[in-house]
């Protein structure tokens, strides 16, 4: 079984960070990722990097959802830009 | 008004209510003021309701109402004084990869479980708000339309008339600005750099030189 594992190329921790933007955005694929796959499952540092880039991205997307800004009068609003709209024509 | 035109205003409307919020916030970050932003979502639910009838998949309708608002606002608000230009880009040159993980692992800052973690959870929505709001427009247009409104490279390339390759480094770059605008608001609440690069390393790689490699969770690589 070990015979049919394919080889995998070492990478470093400079390499595997150039990676990460990639890889979180779901960009990085083959043998770039199974590098990546492999470095981190061996370095805790690369690990807790990676696993703090994806919580942030997280964090950063939650914000954007709780944060509505504007009038909460959507539909309104909108009633009155496409009421204007009918206006006009 | 006719039936056909009674229909396509109703199918606008709906696409128009689900995606306000999204264009509202869009639009808040690239204007200065919610004043600008309201009238530059007016315009492009005015535009967008002008050329429904060209959009031909509706299913694509969020981006095309993405495109028609930063198109609007290049061609109207671009040289407006609220706008800050790209040339308030830090450069290329300054710092291309900064890392607020890096930088807290060699900080003082001290928390229960793992502190990189813990600090992310301490922030607050106006911190990051605060730290987005001062990213390069450019840079920022990509990230926002990445991270918070879930497009693909490809999606955005579209929408702001750039290669693929472009869209990916300007949000590489605006992450790593973003980052160090945090990792100052980290300072400001009195977090310091303890450590010297000689105490720890830029990278701490055991890469199974050490007996005591933690078995790491594989579910962050499927």
């Amino acid at each position: 079984m070990n015979a049919l594992r394919k080889k995998i190329n070492e990478i470093n921790c400079e390499e595997a960070a150039r990676r990460f933007n990639d890889f979180i955005d779901n960009y990085l694929k083959g043998t770039a990722k199974e590098e990546l796959a492999h470095h981190i499952e061996n370095c805790r540092h690369c690990f807790d990097r990676l696993e703090f880039e994806i919580l942030l991205k997280t964090k950063i997307a939650s914000v954007a959802k709780e944060t509505v800004q504007g009038s909460d009068d959507v539909k309104n609003k909108i009633y009155s830009i496409l009421s204007k709209m009918q206006k006009d024509e | 008004m006719t039936g056909i035109v009674r229909d396509s205003k109703e199918r606008f409307s709906q696409i128009a209510l689900e995606h306000f919020h999204a264009l509202r916030r869009y639009a808040a970050s690239l204007c200065k003021n919610d004043f600008d932003a309201d009238d530059l979502v007016s315009e492009t639910l005015l535009k967008g309701y002008q050329h429904f009838s060209k959009l031909r998949n509706t299913s694509k309708a969020k981006s095309w109402l993405f495109s028609i608002l930063h198109n609007q606002f290049i061609n109207e608000y671009r040289y407006r004084k609220h706008f800050i230009a790209i040339e308030n880009d830090p450069g290329e040159s300054e710092e291309p990869d900064f890392s607020l993980f890096e930088s807290l692992s060699k900080s003082d800052y001290v928390a229960n479980g793992n502190p990189e973690t813990r600090f992310l959870q301490s922030l607050t929505n106006i911190e990051i708000e605060t730290a987005i709001e001062q990213l390069p427009t450019d840079y920022k247009a990509a990230f926002i339309l990445c991270d918070m409104e879930d497009f693909t490279y490809a999606e955005i390339a579209t929408m702001l008339s750039i290669p693929v390759g472009t869209v990916r480094s300007r949000i590489a770059r605006a992450r790593s600005i973003l980052q160090k605008q945090l990792w100052q608001q980290a300072k400001e609440m009195g977090i310091k750099t303890s450590k010297s690069p000689k105490d720890k390393p830029e990278y701490t790689c055991t890469c199974g030189k050490e007996e005591d490699t933690v078995r790491l969770n594989s579910e962050l690589l499927k």
